[in-house]
């Protein structure tokens, strides 16, 4: 099964153009979402999960018209939303067997096996008979990949599962998430790079509602290599170095500003050619994009 | 100059929010029609309808009617703090507490003496209303409505406000602002239980019946002329309501941490979850199961949507509240339950029946209003909607499933207060306890009645899309098929949720009516059944709110069962009206109460002039009467003897033929 986003565009009432002719065709396997923030990741996440209107183009997942035969798509989808709560006074064995049915689980021995071993995947079985309300982020979002999986989805959307959680919780979420079947399209929409690069077998970059980049991240990151340089700066330099040189990115090194330049031949004046990683594709193609690149960086 | 600033931006943020308005403009027209709302049964030609005396109590009466309004206002206002999650952003600013209160407080205050402005305008645009007669009304005069508005209105506004906005910021729970209007009702029913006079005077929040007291002595001409003196038991009435606020203030005040956790009583409950070690089961693998979308699936999905929602409101505090209070008014007012003609009667079914009815409205009106908000708001109101709107449930029956939620909390109330009446009847020693007469008053008349409104309540929900003005637009509607009775709208064709069952008796229950009411109401439940279905297809799922692309986005929504359901229900109500409409007015002859009083005038002026001609009078009757009680029938036959009473020679003898136009006169002689 594929998913075949074509030529879908969103205009908010307030004029921003959320999605502007977004065309993307999606395996199965990881797929990633790669944009800074605001960049329309989240409305083309919840037009896919048939949450929200598009004006023009379409969605396909198989032989599922997305935007049209929503309760179709809606049967083989997970999803896990960028921010959501949960009621506070119920546990979450009971929010989980509520989910359940409402995915069509009316079998009550299945229901309740299947909910059970969710809850032990997610690490949430020992605590399952709490109250929401005492839970931390890493529970809840746990709790979130939990109801997203309870239908064996087809389609599972996560929009920015990471954010808000410590190290050790987001190695536990993508295990979760790559012991996912091979028949699956997962999409994760992030803006960190690094999810992408540990996960995803396909992505896209996509800013100000368009499509900059899609592709295999390996084979994206090769067009990329022997043309980025790298530079241990002075601070006041810095806007004589991005006057003179296209320069991707600024990291702070032990306090000292290093910065990434893309060039096709040797700069020189002490640039050392470094490895090209996903960092520098993906900085590339936003300050590519967008007319003042100091704003998003 | 801390707190002015916080009071300034409190008056700018309410500037801006529609509810505001929403208000002012509903008070604004139910005081147009307010005196004639409170005094319905009054006659005006003594007393004339802007007396000072009628002002005055009918701006109590608002007042107390609308203290909900007062607490949705106040309550609110630093609860929003902790529902839109700025708390932490709010009270680690520098500001002082004593600022942050009393900005908010006095904000929040000036906007609720704006709105309830709309009572003493909406009065006094009442005077020039069309329908009010020139006869019943004083010359204009601007200080019978401002002096009440002064001296009646305001302070219990304020008493209200201190409490309104303390219970709300000491709560931080928005459903207890919705239920506090509650118990100020309460307390004024139970001041109503008070038998000493004078304490019952003092002591009325509304001060009705402090205003009864301080003019028992006037004449009819005093009333319309005298203003209301503020002395007396006025002035301690109302004095002690405004302390009594100050109190509560200061308390609160006192009590309000101005920190983000509050310390003891939650900090037990909140306490963290912790994470606990790596479940060795961690690898387990997912069991194989089947999905199911049948017809058999979504039975079971609407049973237990419906459970799920029933014990969500369960484990609200504010419910049981509810039906404390419920319950216990049911006490204090049974004191005089029976008393009539001054004759004390047994507690039998029937008088406890009349008065749990009585009583009980309020507290279902105040249920399905706010419940059936919460209820379609569940969801958003956490947050969780994007996940449920995601999952490939029904839009219908996930309605459903939330309405026959509500429903079930309905007979919880009623059950309680069966309880309650059976009881009270025990306590008294009375055990003949006639079940049946109290499962037809609450099962076959209130249920129904509650069922059909939360449809309107739903409806009006989804529709309009923002809380509160869904509260307020069901009220209006609920308001406005009241009035269609008094405009002679009544015919159970159009007037909705159908006309009562009428009055019970002991001796053959509710008789033949039985039977029109069952067909009448399901006639509206079909409707009803149509509505749902609607509002399912247009209600918010995902991110789109606006009304017109929802309307548009409607025709992918309905499954081609609830569209089968949809049908059905359709087809139903038409044959179903059409035997209605075949029975009422092609069998019958139906009169609206406009017909009904003007074929009365009319026969009274073509007849008045016979009033006065001698005439025999029957001074023995004979007749053979048979009855037919199943077909409702009688034939009677026989003869009458009629005698001239008076001293004059009688010319000519009149007859009405024509009873009604159901009975027929085959045959008279003399």
């Amino acid at each position: 099964m594929e998913l075949i986003i074509d030529n879908l565009s969103k205009t908010y009432s307030n004029g921003v153009k959320a999605l502007q002719n977004i065309s993307i065709e999606i395996p199965t396997g990881m797929f990633g979402l790669l944009g800074p923030n605001g960049a329309g990741k989240s409305t083309l996440m919840r037009t896919i999960a048939t949450l929200q209107e598009a004006d023009q183009g379409s969605i396909k997942l198989g032989d599922i018209d997305v935007l049209t035969q929503k309760n179709e798509l809606r049967q083989v989808l997970g999803y896990l939303p960028q921010q959501f709560g949960l009621y506070p006074k119920i546990s979450a064995e009971v929010l989980l067997n509520h989910f359940a049915i409402l995915k069509g689980l009316t079998n009550k021995g299945e229901r309740k096996d299947v909910v059970n071993a969710l809850l032990h995947k997610t690490n949430l079985h020992n605590v399952k008979k709490q109250n929401f309300e005492g839970f931390s982020g890493g529970m809840k979002q746990r709790f979130g990949i939990a109801q997203a999986l309870l239908n064996n989805p087809k389609l599972l959307i996560v929009d920015e599962p990471t954010a808000g959680l410590d190290p050790v919780e987001r190695n536990r979420f993508y295990n979760i998430l790559s012991e996912l079947g091979e028949n699956t399209v997962v999409i994760l929409s992030t803006h960190i790079v690094e999810d992408v690069k540990e996960l995803c077998t396909n992505m896209a970059v996509i800013n100000q509602g368009q499509v900059l980049l899609k592709g295999n991240p390996i084979k994206i990151i090769e067009d990329l290599e022997g043309r980025v340089y790298q530079k241990i700066i002075v601070k006041s330099e810095l806007e004589t170095y991005k006057q003179n040189y296209q320069v991707i990115s600024e990291k702070l090194f032990l306090g000292k500003p290093i910065i990434h330049i893309l060039s096709y031949t040797n700069p020189g004046s002490d640039f050392t050619l470094v490895k090209a990683d996903l960092e520098d594709v993906y900085f590339s193609q936003i300050i590519g994009s967008n007319t003042n690149p100091k704003t998003i960086l | 100059m801390m707190w002015y600033e916080i009071f300034k931006f409190e008056l700018k943020y309410r500037v801006k929010r529609a509810d505001t308005y929403v208000f002012f403009v509903f008070l604004l027209l139910f005081s147009i029609y307010g005196v004639d709302f409170v005094f319905e049964k009054m006659d005006f030609s003594l007393v004339k309808k802007n007396s000072p005396l009628i002002v005055a109590k009918t701006m109590g009466a608002i007042t107390g009617f609308c203290m909900i309004i007062a607490s949705m206002i106040m309550g609110v206002s630093i609860l929003r703090d902790f529902e839109y999650n700025i708390e932490s952003l709010m009270y680690s600013n520098p500001i002082k507490k004593r600022d942050y209160l009393l900005g908010r407080f006095l904000g929040s205050f000036t906007v609720l003496l704006f709105v309830f402005s709309g009572v003493f305008f909406g009065m006094i645009l009442g005077e020039y209303m069309p329908w009010y007669r020139p006869d019943h009304l004083l010359p204009f005069n601007l200080f019978t409505y401002l002096k009440p508005f002064v001296m009646i209105t305001l302070p219990i506004l304020f008493f209200g406000a201190c409490l309104f906005f303390i219970t709300g910021a000491l709560t931080r729970k928005l459903m207890v602002v919705y239920t506090q209007g509650i118990f100020i009702f309460v307390i004024f029913m139970l001041t109503k239980a008070i038998t000493n006079d004078s304490l019952k005077a003092l002591l009325d929040p509304f001060s009705l019946t402090t205003l009864t007291s301080l003019t028992k002595s006037w004449t009819g001409a005093e009333i319309s002329l005298q203003p209301i003196p503020f002395s007396g038991v006025l002035l301690y009435n109302k004095l002690f309501w405004v302390a009594l606020g100050a109190l509560i203030l200061g308390f609160g005040y006192k009590k309000f941490e101005f920190n983000v956790v509050q310390s003891k009583r939650t900090k037990k409950k909140k306490s963290q979850v912790l994470e606990s070690e790596i479940d060795h089961q961690y690898d387990i693998k997912i069991p194989e199961f089947s999905l199911e979308h049948g017809i058999k699936s979504k039975w079971s999905q609407l049973m237990h949507f419906s459970w799920f929602y029933f014990v969500s409101i369960c484990k609200q505090t504010s419910f049981w509240a509810i039906v404390i209070c419920g319950v216990i008014i049911i006490f204090i007012n049974s004191v005089s339950l029976g008393t009539v003609y001054d004759v004390d009667s047994y507690p039998a079914t029937y008088f406890i029946v009349e008065e749990l009815r009585e009583m009980s409205f309020y507290f279902f009106f105040v249920i399905l209003i706010f419940y059936s908000g919460e209820l379609i708001w569940k969801e958003r109101s956490v947050k969780l909607n994007l996940i449920y709107d995601s999952s490939p449930m029904s839009d219908f029956i996930n309605l459903a499933g939330k309405y026959l939620g509500l429903i079930l909390i309905y007979i919880v109330l009623i059950v309680s207060l069966i309880i309650s009446g059976i009881l009270f009847q025990t306590i008294n020693g009375y055990y003949n306890y006639n079940f049946q007469v109290y499962f037809y008053a609450f099962v076959l008349e209130i249920l129904p009645f509650l069922a059909l409104f939360t449809i309107i309540a739903f409806v009006a929900q989804v529709v309009v899309n923002n809380k509160f003005v869904g509260i307020m637009v069901t009220i209006i509607i609920f308001i406005l098929n009241m009035t269609m009775v008094i405009l002679g709208i009544d015919h159970d064709l159009y007037f909705f949720a159908g006309s009562s069952i009428g009055t019970y008796s002991d001796m053959n229950g509710f008789g033949h009516f039985m039977k029109p009411y069952l067909i009448i109401k399901a006639y509206w439940f079909l409707f009803g059944i149509l509505l749902l279905i609607i509002a399912s297809a247009i209600s918010v799922r995902g991110t789109e709110t606006n009304l017109i692309k929802r309307l548009k986005a409607s025709k992918y929504r309905m499954s081609k069962s609830v569209l089968k359901l949809g049908g059905i229900a359709v087809v139903s109500f038409i044959l179903l009206g059409g035997y209605i409409f075949y029975n009422t007015n092609i069998l019958n002859k139906h009169w609206t109460n406009s017909e009904k009083t003007a074929f009365r005038v009319n026969y009274e002026k073509t007849l008045k002039k016979f009033e006065y001609l001698p005439q025999p009078k029957i001074v023995a009757v004979n007749l053979n009467l048979e009855l037919y009680p199943k077909s409702r029938d009688y034939i009677a036959e026989g003869f009458y003897i009629l005698k001239n009473t008076t001293d004059t020679a009688i010319e000519e003898i009149h007859i009405q033929k024509l009873l009604e136009s159901n009975i027929v006169l085959e045959d008279v002689t003399f």
